[in-house]
């Protein structure tokens, strides 16, 4: 039977974030706050070159607004102090044929005597309407004319559907989670890693060894025990990789790349509120702008294309004299598991999946949310880690699915290289949304996605993947209705739009 | 392009029967489709769905029926949940609620909390802080409040109803709509000699109805699916094996009561269902465990009134169709599965497939790869249904009789295994967004049936131990007074249902949620 002993503390006594990126301090800041008050130390080993490598700018889906509520962060200071900017949508530029797409995070149009608003958009279409699908959203609109504002408060306000998240500066990030994680008593190690013990038996790490710098001397020795180690070490995978021996599998037959050439300029103020995502002759480019930088991003492969010619490419598409280009390998996949033994994986130590829409943070947050719901009560963790690995692995494959759609989607540029991922397979997943959807519009329901199946149809409709047919019950409706409630859909959106303030005017006026 | 289908044709006028008419001639309506629904009173139907989930609101608000006229003609109670006794063993009780237990603190689950003062001492069962359970038990009702702070927000009711009202009633609302009755007993059915698809059936008055998609809702014989096109039945009898049931109304003895009785009994359970003039009752039992005389002698026994009718006896076999959709045709109710009626579940089953047979609307290509996708989403929905009922039966210490010791020691199947054993480890409720019962309910039948986790999340012990017991008891607190607060089961039917067809919507909005309707 049960019984209770309060001063008997089973759970992890003590956490060791190796890596202090964003990626660490994402992950030791949720923890800090989830675990806060029950005596769990945290310590973060910063470790120099030993983190994970992030680009200087990314994007953070909606998801980063309940992350910054369960976290109590106020979204203003979180705004002003890390420079971000507002991401209401990306914004697709040549995607098989369709020039300029805006793809929200938001449902498109309304619901109409039942049936979901896709189905009229659908049959409109089918009877010769060519309107663009994203001109039913009043976030895709707003996107387009560069404007933001908070989504109102009243659900019945036009307003309520706007839905958004944010463009990052990633060193500010950093810098905003690590100050949030020492303020909840996160200790902070600088030090050089020599080694790593593993329990001869038990097959868990016992105890990392550091050379810590002058200043910690004397608070720490050298042998760092603890009962959870994080790895945030990024694609050398120090522990789970190095030392447990888990393997990485490659996702590259999905995503065909594993380079980048970048650049991140400084800008006056803040740009646009989406991000840009184009494809080129050996992979896509992706734009993002946060309130004090602009990055260009080209993602490759070097079969296709040298690094030189990659630079190129991004230097005529950007007309910065005195631009600096840089090169970050990578490559795409996924750890067999994600925790094994007392380790959890996060950042590229625990896959990349790329990031046209869900990047390394998203993953992050959602990851380190993830282990403070399973927070294992004793230190047996094998069915901690096996739900955990299980819903992360379920996370993955959709995010797999979604990112090689953009692959998938580019059926008008000839080159070596599309011509390669033309014929690349398709993940299961993909390619029965593919044929659900090719039929009438049907997305199919699988648990654990992150994007909505209003965001899979607002992709695939941008990339005009119109289905062969529609939904038969809108025949059952009055065709004129139906014409004018479209037209007035359509005017309300466009109209409430045009009331929006500029993107940088409203950032000025919030910081 | 216009390859839509225009002939509907609906076998069988069960609940399955009326609600698909219902539902697909105010979606479909008559100017562009022929819809025809054939019934035989020689045949009759099973008639003994009387208990629902708050579902059956968000059909009725979609339809457009007001809920105060719907409750008059089926001579309707609310239902708050569902009382099981002597599940665990002999002598207990619990009520599984439509509404969720105590409050989120600090992004953890109330059930831990409850775990950790449990081991403290505290001797209040969880139930007590539900308004849901504590509602219910002292017969109380009200409305949810749209407060979505307030504890009163946290719940949620169903109906219990005469289904064979609920089916006059909606085959008005389907006249009206343009659908047309045929009485008749349907003698054969002819297909295409190439395809198999169904073309026409032939009533016994020699009358033939043609047709493009044929729903089949002819009850346990699946008429199409199954005596036609031979689809094949998953046997679930090895996890859920009780095979029969006996049921019969009787005399209202008292007030009606909020919630459902289910009672477990030596090879099987008894239900006890109160609507507003009569009680409805029956045993489900397993054959081979019992005998039929035996269960109608108990039944007898243990009615609290006289009996209104003839013992009425129904044989089924647990399992599900392995496809619902199959060809043209679409089985929808009895004929697509059967599982027993200790959640109440059925009439939830078959209101998911017409949402998705409206959702999935068929052309007259009938391509497979939707139909697919209709049997994939149907599947995933029995099978969450199912591995929840088994948990009622595995999770017992009784072992009394043999059959008890049958269901105790049955192997069960490995994603419900998988579920048990996160809970039991530390309290963790697997998560799903698909399917109907979600955390809450888990959690009812866990604890009510005695499977305690070895540990509460860590995360709990912010709160000091004064903390804890000082919330807690602010909670019970608070909902016993608001139970305290609400007007009497009785009163609530007099006051809301009688006001009948021209009242004003008083009612809260309906929603596809078990515990809630504000969301
Ligand atoms: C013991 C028991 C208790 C239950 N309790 C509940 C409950 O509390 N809650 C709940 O949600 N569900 C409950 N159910 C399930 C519920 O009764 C059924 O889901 C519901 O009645 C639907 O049945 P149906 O319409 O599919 O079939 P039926 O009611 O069997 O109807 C079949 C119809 O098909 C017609 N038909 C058949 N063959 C022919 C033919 N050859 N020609 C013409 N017509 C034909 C019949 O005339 C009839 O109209 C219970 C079931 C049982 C067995």
């Amino acid at each position: 039977m049960l019984e209770y002993n309060s001063d008997e503390k089973l759970y992890p006594q003590r956490i060791v974030v190796v890596g202090a990126g964003a990626v660490g301090w994402t992950f030791a800041a949720t923890l800090g706050n989830g675990l806060n008050g029950l005596n769990v130390e945290i310590v973060v080993l910063d470790c120099g070159v030993n983190r994970d490598q992030l680009l200087p700018c990314n994007s953070a889906t909606p998801a980063a607004l309940t992350f910054n509520k369960m976290l109590g962060v106020d979204e203003k200071s979180f705004i002003s102090q890390t420079k971000s900017a507002y991401f209401l949508a990306t914004h697709y530029k040549n995607i098989s044929g369709n020039s300029d797409y805006f793809m929200p995070f938001s449902e498109h149009g309304f619901m109409m005597n039942g049936i979901a608003f896709s189905s009229y958009a659908l049959y409109s279409h089918a009877k010769g309407d060519n309107t663009a699908y994203d001109f039913y959203s009043l976030s895709a609109l707003t996107a387009r004319l560069g404007r933001f504002r908070h989504p109102s408060d009243n659900a019945n306000s036009l307003l309520s559907t706007l839905d958004y998240g944010f463009q990052i500066n990633t060193n500010n990030v950093a810098a905003y989670w690590r100050a949030y994680a020492i303020g909840k008593g996160v200790h902070e190690i600088s030090c050089e890693i020599k080694s790593v013990q593993i329990d001869d038996i038990s097959g868990d790490i016992t105890s990392v060894t550091i050379d810590s710098l002058a200043d910690n001397k004397q608070k720490y020795n050298n042998l760092i025990a603890a009962d959870l180690y994080i790895d945030c070490t990024g694609e050398q995978a120090l522990l789970i990789g190095k030392s447990l021996g888990v393997k990485y599998d490659s996702l590259e037959s999905y995503l065909p790349a594993n380079r980048q050439c970048y650049t991140t300029m400084p800008i006056q103020h803040a740009g646009a509120p989406y991000t840009t995502i184009t494809p080129a002759p050996s992979g896509f480019i992706k734009e993002t702008t946060t309130q004090t930088s602009k990055q260009l991003v080209y993602s490759y492969h070097t079969d296709f294309l040298t690094d030189n010619d990659a630079m190129l490419f991004l230097q005529n598409s950007n007309n910065n004299a005195s631009a600096e280009y840089h090169f970050m390998p990578f490559s795409v996949g996924n750890r067999a598991e994600f925790w094994c033994k007392n380790c959890i994986a996060a950042g590229r130590a625990a896959g990349y999946l790329q990031d046209f829409v869900i990047d390394q943070l998203h993953l992050v947050q959602s990851a380190a949310l993830r282990l403070v719901t399973l927070f294992p009560a004793t230190k047996q963790y094998e069915i901690n880690s096996k739900e955990y690995n299980r819903l992360t692995m379920l996370e993955y494959q959709h995010i797999i699915d979604f990112h090689q759609l953009h692959y998938k989607s580019i059926r008008d540029l000839k080159s070596p290289y599309w011509e390669y991922v033309n014929n690349t397979v398709m993940t299961h997943g993909l390619a029965h949304r593919l044929s659900t959807f090719s039929k009438r519009g049907v997305l199919p329901f699988y648990e654990g996605e992150t994007l909505s199946p209003g965001t899979w149809a607002s992709f695939l409709l941008g990339a005009n993947f119109w289905p062969e047919a529609y939904d038969p019950i809108v025949d059952a409706g009055d065709v004129q209705w139906i014409t004018e409630q479209l037209i007035k859909m359509r005017k309300m959106m466009s109209d409430a739009a045009q009331t929006i303030p500029l993107h940088h005017d409203y950032l000025r006026s919030f910081n | 392009m216009n390859n839509n289908i225009v002939n509907l044709v609906i076998v069988g006028g069960g609940t399955a029967g009326w609600m698909s008419a219902a539902a697909l001639g105010k979606f479909l309506g008559n100017k562009k489709y022929n819809i025809t629904l054939i019934e035989s009173e020689l045949i009759g139907t099973v008639g003994v769905g009387e208990a629902t989930v708050p579902h059956i609101r968000f059909f009725n608000e979609t339809l457009g029926i007001n809920e105060n006229e719907f409750m008059q003609k089926t001579n309707a109670t609310y239902k708050l949940g569902i009382e099981f006794s002597n599940w665990a063993k002999k002598g207990d009780a619990y009520i599984h609620p439509f509404g969720i237990y105590g409050k989120t603190i600090n992004d953890v689950s109330f059930h831990h909390y409850w775990l950790k003062a449990k081991m403290m001492g505290n001797q209040f069962p969880i139930g007590d802080y539900a308004l849901g359970v504590v509602a219910a038990a002292a017969e109380k009702f009200n409305y949810p409040n749209n407060d979505a702070n307030s504890l009163s927000s946290k719940y949620s009711y169903a109906f219990h109803f005469d289904a064979s009202l609920y089916a006059v009633f909606l085959r008005e609302y389907s006249e009206a709509r343009g659908v047309k009755r045929k009485e008749g007993k349907v003698v054969q059915v002819q297909q295409h000699p190439d395809s198999g698809f169904v073309q026409s059936l032939t009533l016994e008055s020699g009358e033939v109805i043609v047709g493009d998609l044929f729903v089949d809702c002819s009850g346990f014989r699946g008429l199409l699916i199954e005596q036609t096109l031979n689809t094949g039945y998953e046997d679930w009898s090895h996890w859920l094996p009780c095979d029969r049931a006996i049921a019969v109304p009787s005399e209202k003895t008292s007030v009606p009561l909020p919630y459902t009785k289910a009672i477990a009994r030596d090879a099987g359970w008894q239900w006890r269902i109160p609507l507003q003039s009569r009680t409805g009752n029956g045993q489900v039992y397993c054959s081979h465990y019992t005998s039929d005389d035996a269960v109608a002698e108990n039944l007898l026994e243990n009615l609290d009134g006289k009996p209104l009718a003839n013992l009425n006896h129904i044989r089924f076999q647990t399992g599900r169709r392995k496809k619902s959709w199959n060809k043209n045709c679409v089985a929808i109710g009895l004929s697509s599965g059967f599982l027993e009626p200790l959640e109440s579940t059925s009439i939830y089953l078959i209101q998911m497939a017409i949402t998705k047979l409206i959702e999935y609307f068929p052309r007259a290509d009938f391509d497979t790869v939707t139909a697919d996708e209709f049997n994939r989403d149907i599947t995933m929905e029995y099978e969450r249904v199912r591995d929840f009922l088994i948990l009622h039966y595995s999770a017992t210490s009784r072992d009394d009789t043999e059959f008890w010791r049958y269901v105790k020691n049955m192997p069960i199947p490995k994603s419900l295994q998988y579920k048990i054993d996160l809970f039991r480890h530390q309290g963790h409720v697997e998560q799903y967004k698909r399917g109907m019962f979600l955390d809450p309910s888990w959690v009812a039948v866990y604890f009510g049936q005695n499977i305690f986790p070895q540990h509460y999340h860590p995360a709990v012990n912010k709160l000091s131990d004064d903390e804890l017991r000082h919330q807690l008891n602010a909670i019970r607190q608070q909902i016993s007074m608001l139970a305290e607060k609400m007007p009497s089961h009785e009163q609530a039917i007099k006051q809301y249902c009688h006001q009948g067809a021209n009242s004003p919507s008083s009612w809260p909005p309906a929603a596809m949620n078990l515990y809630e309707v504000f969301s």
